[in-house]
């Protein structure tokens, strides 16, 4: 049997797996938006809805993983991040998450809330002047969201309501890229060109959008009715590849899942005696 | 998104052995200085993110083989800006090593897919010359270089984390498969013997 005949076969077995799975595994809900929009006040009402309406919750936010958080935090104080690596540690920290929070958590049937998702970088990155090309493969293989918020605000209401609280942080008011020495003046000049990109991926990838210049009451009130509407966008057509990549190279694996698999569920595994450096 | 080579030259080293890699870039760039040809070497973990992990948090979840080469692709990013174009720029010779090959022969050996990597470091100016650094080099333990430090050499000690742990030598042996691939179709050389041997003339 030839390589692809194979690899055909297990992505087959594996529809099947995720279609079986569709019922029992939980949902992926994303909010996305500027910073200042108020998503993250939604964030933690949905999620206290959630919770009393039954579900088990878990959110995940941005740039948050134990592992590659540190790394980005200790580079962004020292003003040293270009704007590839910038977007090479966030798509790492990301992937981290994924693997070891998002998809086992889905997995298991607990809803994720996700406080930024990849729409995040790709803004970020394509405001900075990245290659929205090359940023889309940076982070495939993809794992798409049962359902995504786009908070939409003006660049205005987004400077104001930021500035209320603190000054714009350096990478946070795009002065890497502008060069502006003011981070008011900066982030003003940044978070236009963000919205712009932002804007273009609601319409590309058709979040859905909230307008975040509403009451945060009446704001709360559309997102739980359109999660109730909302229906889940099936694994087993969206996110094969996500799953299968997760699934053979998870650091925590379902067992049932990987018996599916066959040999690409295999990962080159220790046997007794094996040495790992030499 | 790919930029063409400034003045200078780029030699990646690749393979599998971190201190054989350093070892050889070593004496690559001696015999390069023995014929008069200014130059450096830029290693692996310029930019200290590995070195930051090894030293972190214990006991957190260890990285996928997929956001290892996102880790690696950080880490060349800071070589290019800060070690390898600079020295191009001025005309100098650098030693890169290693460079990409090394990573996607480590990304390939863990089944990831060869058409992602190569679009992830598309970003980085294809060398000059690529050679792959074999195992079969004098020994770097010998000359005092840390047998763990290397970008495999992490890359297995972390996976060894997982459940089940990945095996180190299979890795291995499929990533030796991927650079005699390479050789057999040209894209890099055996990195010969007279570039590494004292007094030898490296540009023949």
């Amino acid at each position: 049997m030839s390589i692809f005949a194979s690899h055909r076969s297990t992505r087959t077995r594996l529809q099947e797996l995720l279609r079986r799975q569709e019922e029992k595994r939980g949902f992926l809900i994303v909010f996305e938006g500027p910073d200042g929009s108020g998503k993250t006040t939604q964030r933690k009402l949905f999620k206290t809805w959630l919770q009393n309406e039954g579900h088990q919750v878990v959110t995940t936010k941005w740039s948050s993983s134990p592992l590659i958080k540190p790394l980005i935090m200790a580079r962004k104080s020292a003003h040293a991040l270009s704007p590839e690596e910038f977007s090479l540690l966030h798509a790492a920290d990301f992937r981290h998450r994924l693997e070891t929070v998002v998809l086992p958590a889905l997995w298991e049937g607990k809803v994720v809330v996700a406080d930024r998702y990849i729409f995040t970088a790709l803004a970020r990155d394509a405001a900075r002047g990245l290659d929205i090309d090359w940023l889309l493969r940076v982070y495939l293989p993809l794992f798409w969201p049962d359902m995504v918020f786009y908070f939409s605000v003006t660049p205005q209401t987004s400077g104001k309501r930021i500035s209320a609280v603190r000054a714009p942080k350096f990478y946070e008011a795009g002065q890497d890229y502008t060069d502006i020495e003011d981070p008011y003046e900066s982030y003003l000049k940044f978070i236009t060109r963000v919205i712009q990109e932002y804007d273009a991926l609601a319409q590309i990838f058709r979040m859905v959008t909230v307008d975040a210049e509403q009451t945060i009451h009446d704001q709360h009130q559309r997102i739980r009715q359109l999660f109730q509407e909302g229906r889940r966008r099936p694994w087993a057509e969206w996110n094969v590849d996500a799953v299968l990549d997760w699934l053979a190279h998870g650091p925590e694996r379902p067992a049932a899942a990987l018996t599916e698999l066959g040999d690409l569920g295999r990962r080159p595994a220790s046997v007794a005696g094996d040495s790992i450096s030499r | 998104m790919r930029e063409s080579v400034p003045r200078g030259r780029l030699i990646a080293l690749d393979g599998t052995d971190g201190p054989h890699l350093q070892w050889a870039a070593r004496r690559v760039l001696a015999t390069l200085r023995s014929e008069a040809v200014e130059g450096g070497v830029s290693s692996w973990d310029a930019s200290g993110i590995f070195y930051e992990l090894r030293h972190g948090a214990p006991n957190l979840a260890p990285p996928t083989p997929r956001t290892l080469v996102l880790l690696y692709a950080s880490d060349l990013v800071f070589r290019l800006r800060w070690e390898i174009r600079p020295a191009l720029e001025e005309g100098k010779c650098v030693i890169a090593a290693p460079y990409v090959e090394s990573a996607i022969a480590f990304g390939k050996a863990a089944r990831l897919p060869k058409r992602w990597m190569l679009d992830l470091f598309r970003f980085a100016p294809r060398p000059n010359t690529c050679y792959s650094v074999s195992d079969s080099t004098p020994a770097a333990s010998a000359n005092g270089a840390d047998p763990m430090n290397g970008f495999f050499e992490f890359c297995c000690q972390q996976l060894s984390a997982c459940s089940p742990p990945w095996s180190g030598t299979e890795l291995k042996a499929r990533s030796a498969q991927y650079f005699d691939r390479l050789r057999r179709i040209g894209r890099c050389s055996p990195l010969p013997t007279h570039a590494v041997e004292p007094g030898s003339r490296f540009q023949r």
